[in-house]
């Protein structure tokens, strides 16, 4: 043995009392390579033993405290939420709203349920202003497009829902 | 002692076997949420306790905690995290937001500080050794708190016990080794007490 490798495996009476208080009495739960200096101590050091009486001590005390075990009722109530968040997973699995044009707005404007209606008011009546402006001089303009731009707003609006679930990140969960 | 320390299974070696649970459980397997939920409910109940002294509102940490696990099933990346590391840093935050209203709350609120010696009898029993170790460790610190709870009673390595708490190693030990002190020097200072008396 080295003399480094003599000072590597030394340790001091404090970092001892230290260690001893940081993780206990029981030897196999302090860092791995502080475990043999620690022996080594205790079987020459009074101070060492001491210390180590004084840590077991708060250990017992600690283990007094036991958890309680979960209730039947509150085994239920998460499963009952696992059963829950699994009906929900088509309606969240519906990703590529996403790709639509309603998901490209939600990401631009956000999650922001106020904005939905907002939203799908304005590209109502920007699209009724092209409309109107664009298209007045052709003669052929079907009866009933207005109705048929107004359920295209209802699915966009539908759409921006769906998307809310997706655009929550892992990070924002915690 | 040790054989208490130990009683408790490790999840440790589980961790493979949460992410295929959790993917399982994404693809709508129900059995595996009843798995899940067996394996890591008690941990999470009995971390929720003791850092809130609570049962009502561990109860709803827990549950909150396993539906954060739910909700993000289908984006778990395995390999990434453990499971188990995960859903205790999830609780341990629930925790935190729960202790800070606390602290928020009017004084009014709070309830009177217990006198030590109301408790102490004819010795230091079990029992009120185990009160006056839950009022030291409700007065410690969270992060104090925190790493006792995770080095001691789930027996976590350092490591994990950085990860959860988002500190270095040589701050877990530090952490344990002040929180621990407190522990010690107020049950030692109770029995001071006890043999003035």
């Amino acid at each position: 043995m080295t003399v480094i490798d003599m000072k590597n495996d030394m340790m001091t009476i404090e970092d001892f009392e230290e260690r001893a208080m940081a993780y206990g009495a029981d030897l196999d739960a302090w860092p791995e390579e502080d475990r043999a200096p620690a022996r080594t101590l205790l079987a020459g050091s009074a101070v060492a033993r001491r210390a180590m009486d004084d840590a077991r001590a708060l250990d017992e005390a600690l283990a007094l405290w036991d958890g309680p075990a979960p209730s039947q009722a509150l085994m239920s109530r998460v499963l009952t939420d696992a059963a829950t968040v699994a009906g929900e997973a088509p309606v969240a699995a519906s990703a590529p709203a996403l790709r639509t044009g309603a998901g490209w707005l939600a990401r631009v404007f956000g999650n922001r349920p106020m904005l939905r209606p907002g939203l799908a008011l304005a590209a109502c009546l920007a699209l009724g202003f092209v409309m109107g402006t664009t298209l007045e001089e052709q003669v052929m303009v079907p009866v009933d497009t207005g109705m048929s731009v107004d359920a295209g707003m209802i699915d966009f609006a539908f759409a921006l829902e769906d998307d809310a679930d997706l655009l929550l990140g892992p990070g924002s969960l915690l | 002692m040790v054989e208490t320390r130990r009683s408790a299974p490790r999840s440790g070696s589980d961790a493979q076997d949460d992410d295929s649970l959790i993917a399982r459980f994404a693809n709508g397997d129900q059995s595996a949420a009843r798995l899940l939920t067996e394996r890591h409910l008690g941990r999470v109940l009995a971390l929720a306790t003791r850092m809130l002294r609570d049962t009502a509102e561990a109860e709803d940490v827990a549950q909150e905690a396993m539906m954060r696990a739910w909700r993000n099933a289908a984006k778990w990346e395995p390999g990434r995290a453990k499971f188990s590391t995960w859903l205790h840093k999830v609780a341990l935050n629930l925790c935190y937001d729960r202790l800070r209203k606390r602290k928020s709350a009017s004084l009014d609120d709070v309830a009177e500080p217990v006198d030590d010696r109301a408790s102490a009898q004819d010795g230091m029993e079990a029992s009120e050794r185990l009160d006056v170790l839950k009022d030291a460790m409700e007065a410690l610190p969270e992060r104090q708190r925190a790493a006792i709870q995770l080095r001691h009673f789930e027996e976590r390595g350092n490591d994990e016990t950085a990860e959860i708490l988002g500190v270095s190693i040589e701050a877990v030990e530090s952490l344990l080794s002040r929180g621990r002190r407190a522990l010690r020097d107020k049950l030692a200072g109770q029995r001071a007490l006890l043999l003035e008396e």
